[in-house]
C-alpha cells in the first residue's frame, strides 16, 4: 500500500471514532454518573474516574486520535493550496509529528500526576 | 411553429472595453438556439469584435465551453430556452488563462494532461495480433464510459481545488491515467501511478465534490475515476493487478 493512501484512509478512520468518542465524551461528562447529573460535581469524583486504568486507556486514545485527525487535516489543508514543494512537505510533515509527539506526550504525562 | 425569445446577453470583454468588464446586447432568437447561436448572431449584426472560439458545432470537439450563467457548458449543445433565463451571462472557463474576451488558452489543462501520461506505451511492442479484452475484465467492465472525454476543460474549470492549486492534475488527466492504468495492455503503470500518488497534486487532494461530474457534457463520473484510484492505491491488488 502507498503511504499517502494510509494517511487517507487513517484520516477517514479517525473521522469515524471521534464521531462515536466525541459523542461519548459528551455523555461522560454531562449525564453519566449521578453526582453529575444532580449538580453535586466534585474533584474527587472526577480523580476517581480518571484514575481508572480503563477510562485512561479511552482518554488516551481519545487525545491520539484526534491529534492525528487534526494535524493531519491541517497538513491537507495546507497541502490543498499547492505551494508547497517537496522539501516543503516533508519539513511540514516534520514539524506537525513533533509537534503532535509532544502534545500527546503533554496530554498523557498528565495522568502521572494523579 | 417558432418561438421567438427575447433575451439580453452579458458577455465578459477582456481586455474591458472603455472600462466596462462586460457589455450587453438584446438579442432575439429562434427556440432552438444555443449559447453559439446567440454569440454568433451578436457577432454578425451587433458587435464583429467579440471574440470566441468554436469548431465542430455539434458537442464533439469541445472548443466552445465557456462560463454560462456561472457554470461551464458547451456554447454549441446548451439550447438558450433550456437554461429558462432572460438574461444570459457569458464568461471565460475560470482557472485558464484568458486570450479574449470568452475565449481561453487550456495551456494549464493540457500541461496536467501531459504529466498523466496519456499515450498508450504496449507491453508488447512488436505484437501484431488484436489485443482480446475478455468480457468479464475489470477494464471492460468499468471503462465504457469513460472514454469519451474530449478535453474541453469544463472539469479543470469546474474544480475547486484547481482554482486553489496550480499542480493539482485536475479531474480529466486522473480520468486519462485512470483508462490506461485499467489497461492490462499498457507497460507504462508503474509511472502513472508515481504521478497519481503525489501528495502535492495527485488523487489526494481531491474533495469528492463531484462538481466536474456535474459539469461534464460527455456525462463521465470523474469523480468516480478519482475515487477508484484512490481504493486502487490502498489496496493495489485489487484493481492495478495486470
Amino acid at each position: 500500500m502507498f503511504r499517502s493512501a494510509w494517511e487517507w484512509y487513517l484520516q477517514r478512520v479517525t473521522g469515524g471514532l471521534l464521531l462515536v468518542l466525541l459523542v461519548a465524551h459528551f455523555w461522560v461528562e454531562h449525564f453519566m454518573s449521578a453526582p453529575l447529573r444532580h449538580g453535586h460535581l466534585t474533584y474527587q469524583v472526577i480523580q476517581a474516574r480518571i484514575s481508572n486504568p480503563a477510562w485512561q486507556a479511552i482518554d488516551i486514545a481519545f487525545l491520539i486520535i484526534a491529534l492525528y485527525h487534526g494535524l493531519n487535516g491541517l497538513r491537507n489543508i495546507i497541502l490543498d493550496y499547492g505551494r508547497l514543494e517537496k522539501r516543503g512537505v516533508a519539513v511540514l510533515t516534520m514539524v506537525l509529528v513533533v509537534v503532535g509527539a509532544v502534545w500527546a506526550w503533554w496530554g498523557i504525562r498528565a495522568f502521572s500526576r494523579l | 411553429m417558432f418561438v421567438e425569445l427575447n433575451i439580453t446577453l452579458r458577455v465578459s470583454r477582456h481586455p474591458a472595453r472603455n472600462g466596462k468588464a462586460f457589455d450587453e446586447y438584446r438579442v432575439q432568437l429562434e427556440e432552438r438556439m444555443s449559447v453559439l447561436d446567440a454569440l454568433f448572431r451578436v457577432q454578425r449584426e451587433q458587435d464583429s469584435s467579440l471574440g470566441f472560439r468554436c469548431s465542430c458545432r455539434v458537442g464533439m470537439c469541445g472548443t466552445c465551453a465557456v462560463y454560462v450563467n456561472r457554470v461551464p457548458r458547451l456554447a454549441c449543445s446548451t439550447l438558450v430556452r433550456s437554461l429558462e433565463c432572460d438574461v444570459l451571462t457569458i464568461e471565460p472557463l475560470p482557472h485558464y488563462p484568458i486570450v479574449k474576451d470568452v475565449a481561453v488558452s487550456l495551456q494549464p489543462f493540457f500541461e496536467q494532461w501531459r504529466r498523466a501520461k496519456p499515450a498508450f506505451r504496449p507491453r508488447k511492442p512488436e505484437a501484431r495480433d488484436l489485443a482480446r479484452i475478455p468480457k468479464d475484465s475489470k477494464y471492460r467492465r468499468l471503462t465504457p464510459t469513460k472514454r469519451d472525454c474530449i478535453t474541453c476543460g469544463a472539469c479543470f474549470a469546474a474544480c475547486s481545488i484547481v482554482g486553489m492549486n496550480d499542480h493539482y492534475l485536475g479531474p480529466a488527466a486522473i480520468n486519462k491515467a485512470f483508462l490506461r492504468v485499467l489497461d492490462p495492455r499498457d507497460a507504462a503503470r508503474e509511472e502513472r501511478v508515481k504521478v497519481l500518488d503525489r501528495s502535492l497534486d495527485g488523487v489526494w487532494r481531491c474533495h469528492t465534490q463531484f462538481n466536474c461530474t456535474a459539469v461534464c457534457p460527455r456525462h463521465i463520473d470523474l469523480t468516480d475515476s478519482i475515487v477508484r484510484i484512490k481504493r486502487a492505491l490502498f489496496w493495489p491488488g485489487r484493481l492495478l493487478k495486470p
